[in-house]
C-alpha cells in the first residue's frame, strides 16, 4: 500500500468524506467503517484512476457506492422480515442516533435532518452533495452518474419534500423528538 | 415551530449544517488500512518486463532449449514451432501461476487444484478422480452461490456403493458434514424436509414452509439453491407435511412441479466477491431466453453485488450456428494483461453461461493459441458445474 498516496488523499478530502458518510448513515460507527471501506477500494483503484473526473468526485462517486452498497445489504436483509426497499421511492433505513455534537444543535436544525431522513434515498444524496458537500450540479452529476438535469428535478423534489415536512405541525411530521 | 419555511430558507439552513469531525486520528486509520487483509493480500499484476530474474532465467534457459528444434524446423513445420512456443509459454504461464499460488494470502485457501483443468467451472475430464457434490450456498448478502464440493471416487464408492449417485443421494449423504458458516457462508442446508425421487421427478415433502416462503426475498432463495443443489431430474413437487401441495405466502398454492433444469439453468455468470474470494454466479439467479441476451448481459455490471467476467475495455461481438457461440474479440486479448483469476474468470464466465444453455464455446482472437490448460483453436470443453471447491472435512 502506497502511504504516501493515503496522506495525501487524507488531508485533503478526509474531512469532506466522512461529513458526506455521516449524514447519509446517521451514526458515526458506520460512518467509520464505511469510510475505511473508501480508502480500501481507492486504494486498490488509484493506478486506474485516468483523471476523467477531478480527485474528488471519483473519491465521492466510490463513497456513494460503499454508501448503497451499506443500505443495499441492510434492505436485503430486511427483505427477510418481508421488507421491500426502494432505493429511489423510499426513505433510507437510516439509524436516527445522531452524532453527538448534535446534543448541542438548535433544534431547528435536528429538526431538518429528521426530516432529511424521510426523503428518499435519492433525494438525501441530492441535499447532501448539493447542500452539505457544496458541490456543484455538475460535480453532483458526476458522482452520481446522472445527468444534470436529474440531479435538478431530484434536488426540486427534494426541497419541496424538506418544506412539507418541516412546515407541517410537529404531530403530523410522523416522528416523534428523540 | 411556528416559523413557516421557503426553499431559500432551508437551502441556507442546509448549507450551515454541523461540521462532522472523525475522532480518529490519520494514523489510527492508517493503521487500520494496513491491517486490512485486502491490502496486504492483493496479488500484484506482473507486467513480463519485471518478472522475477530466476524467472526470466528459466525462461531463457527453456527457450534456449528449444531454440535449435524451432530453427530446425523453420522449414515450415508450422505445428511443431507451434508446439514448441506453445510448450514454452504453458510453462511459462505454469511458472507464474507457481509464483502467484505461493505468494497469495490465506485468503486464497481456495486455490485451484492443479490437477483440475480450470478454476472456476469443473469440467467432464475432472471427473475421472472426483464427484461434485452441487450445493447453493447462501451468502450473508441473501445471495445463492453455486459451488461444487469434490468428493474422491473412492470416499464416494465406499460410502453409497457406487461413483454415479444421484445428487439426492450426494445430498441426503453428504450435507450435514458440510460446515456452511466455515466458509462464511449462512447455515442454510439441510433443507427441513424429506425427499423421494423417482427417476427424474423429485418429492420434496416440506416440514416448514413459512421458512422458506414468508417473503419473495426468502422464495427466490428457496427456489435459486434448488436448482443450483439438485440436478439431473425433470421437474420437483412440493409437498406439506401432510403431503398436499405447499402454499407459498406470496405465490399461493403450488399446484404444478417446479421445474428442475440444472443443466440448462440459462444464467449469466458473474463474479461475485465475497470474504475475499471470487467465485461466479449468477446475479440474483436471473434468467435468459436465449444465449445472445445472456452474453449481451453480461457486457456489463449488473449492480453492486456483481461485477462483470469481461475486463474493462474488452469488447466482443458473437457468431452463432445451431450448436456452437463464437465470442470474437473486438480486439487481441492478451491474457497475460490480467491476473491469472481475471484471465480464468473471463474463460470460464463465458463458458458456463453458454454452456448453460446447450452450447458449446469457442473463443476467437486470444493472443496465446493454448493457454494454461485450455486450447483456443478448438471449442472449450464442456462445464459441468461451477466453483469447484476441496471439501476438507472429507479424508480423502
Amino acid at each position: 500500500m502506497d502511504d504516501s498516496v493515503f496522506h495525501r488523499l487524507y488531508d485533503e478530502y478526509h474531512d469532506d468524506l466522512f461529513h458526506f458518510l455521516i449524514y447519509l448513515v446517521g451514526n458515526r460507527t458506520d460512518a467509520e467503517d464505511l469510510s475505511h471501506e473508501v480508502y480500501i477500494r481507492v486504494m486498490r483503484s488509484y493506478k486506474h484512476f485516468r483523471g476523467q473526473s477531478s480527485e474528488k468526485t471519483w473519491l465521492f462517486a466510490i463513497a456513494k457506492n460503499v454508501a448503497i452498497d451499506h443500505f443495499r445489504k441492510k434492505a436485503v436483509r430486511a427483505k427477510y422480515n418481508d421488507v421491500h426497499f426502494d432505493w429511489e421511492t423510499e426513505t433510507l433505513p437510516a439509524d436516527d442516533r445522531l452524532p453527538e455534537q448534535w446534543v448541542a444543535y438548535n433544534e431547528e436544525k435536528s429538526e431538518l435532518y429528521r426530516c432529511l431522513n424521510r426523503c428518499t434515498g435519492d433525494q438525501k444524496l441530492v441535499i447532501t452533495l448539493r447542500y452539505l458537500q457544496q458541490l456543484s450540479i455538475k460535480e453532483t452529476a458526476t458522482i452520481l452518474e446522472w445527468t444534470e438535469s436529474k440531479v435538478k428535478t431530484t434536488q426540486h423534489r427534494a426541497l419541496q419534500k424538506l418544506k412539507q415536512l418541516m412546515n407541517a405541525p410537529s404531530n403530523e411530521r410522523g416522528e416523534s423528538d428523540e | 415551530m411556528s416559523k413557516h419555511y421557503e426553499e431559500k430558507d432551508l437551502e441556507q439552513l442546509l448549507q450551515s449544517m454541523p461540521t462532522v469531525k472523525d475522532n480518529r486520528s490519520k494514523e489510527d486509520l492508517l493503521r487500520s488500512l494496513q491491517g486490512d487483509e485486502r491490502m496486504r493480500g492483493q496479488p500484484p499484476k506482473k507486467p513480463k518486463s519485471k518478472l522475477p530474474l530466476w524467472i526470466a532465467l528459466a525462461a531463457a534457459v527453456i527457450l534456449a532449449i528449444l531454440s535449435p528444434s524451432i530453427i530446425a524446423n523453420m522449414t515450415g513445420k508450422e505445428q511443431a514451432d507451434q508446439k514448441s512456443e506453445s510448450e514454452a509459454e504453458s510453462y511459462m504461464s505454469e511458472t507464474k501461476l507457481k509464483l502467484q499460488e505461493e505468494s497469495s494470502d490465506e485468503a486464497n485457501k481456495f486455490t485451484m487444484d492443479r490437477a483440475l483443468i480450470g478454476k472456476y467451472a469443473l469440467y467432464e475430464a475432472d471427473l475421472k478422480q472426483f464427484v461434485p457434490f452441487r450445493l447453493g450456498l447462501v451468502s450473508e448478502d441473501a445471495l445463492s452461490v453455486p459451488v461444487s464440493i469434490l468428493i474422491p471416487k473412492p470416499r464416494v464408492s465406499s460410502d453409497l456403493k457406487t461413483t454415479t449417485p444421484t445428487s439426492l443421494q450426494l445430498y441426503e449423504q453428504y450435507v450435514e458434514s458440510i460446515d456452511e458458516e466455515s466458509y462464511h457462508f449462512t447455515s442454510y442446508h439441510p433443507y427441513d424436509a424429506t425427499f423421494e425421487e423417482q427417476q427424474d421427478i423429485l418429492t420434496m415433502r416440506i416440514n416448514d414452509i413459512e421458512s422458506y416462503s414468508g417473503s419473495s426475498a426468502m422464495s427466490e432463495i428457496f427456489s435459486t439453491t434448488l436448482e443450483q443443489t439438485f440436478y439431473g431430474y425433470k421437474e420437483l413437487i412440493m409437498l406439506n407435511n401432510e403431503g398436499k401441495p405447499v402454499e407459498f405466502a406470496q405465490a399461493g398454492v403450488i399446484t404444478e412441479p417446479f421445474a428442475l433444469n440444472s443443466e440448462l439453468n440459462r444464467y449469466a455468470y458473474y463474479t461475485y466477491s465475497y470474504h475475499d474470494h471470487y467465485y461466479v454466479a449468477p446475479s440474483f439467479g436471473a434468467k435468459y431466453s436465449t444465449v445472445e441476451q445472456a452474453l449481451d448481459a453480461m457486457r456489463e455490471k449488473p449492480n453492486d453485488f456483481y461485477d462483470t467476467v469481461i475486463p474493462e475495455g474488452v469488447t466482443f461481438t458473437l457468431e452463432m450456428d445451431q450448436s456452437r457461440v463464437t465470442v470474437l474479440f473486438d480486439e487481441e486479448l492478451d491474457l497475460n494483461d490480467y491476473t491469472l483469476d481475471e484471465a480464468y474468470r473471463l474463460i470460464e464466465g463465458l463458458n458456463l453461461t453458454v454452456n448453460n444453455f446447450g452450447m458449446e464455446l469457442q473463443l476467437s482472437n486470444i493472443k496465446q493459441g493454448t493457454w494454461q490448460k485450455f486450447d483456443f483453436r478448438r471449442p472449450l470443453p464442456k462445464a459441468v458445474s461451477a466453483n469447484p471447491i476441496r471439501f476438507n472435512d472429507i479424508a480423502e
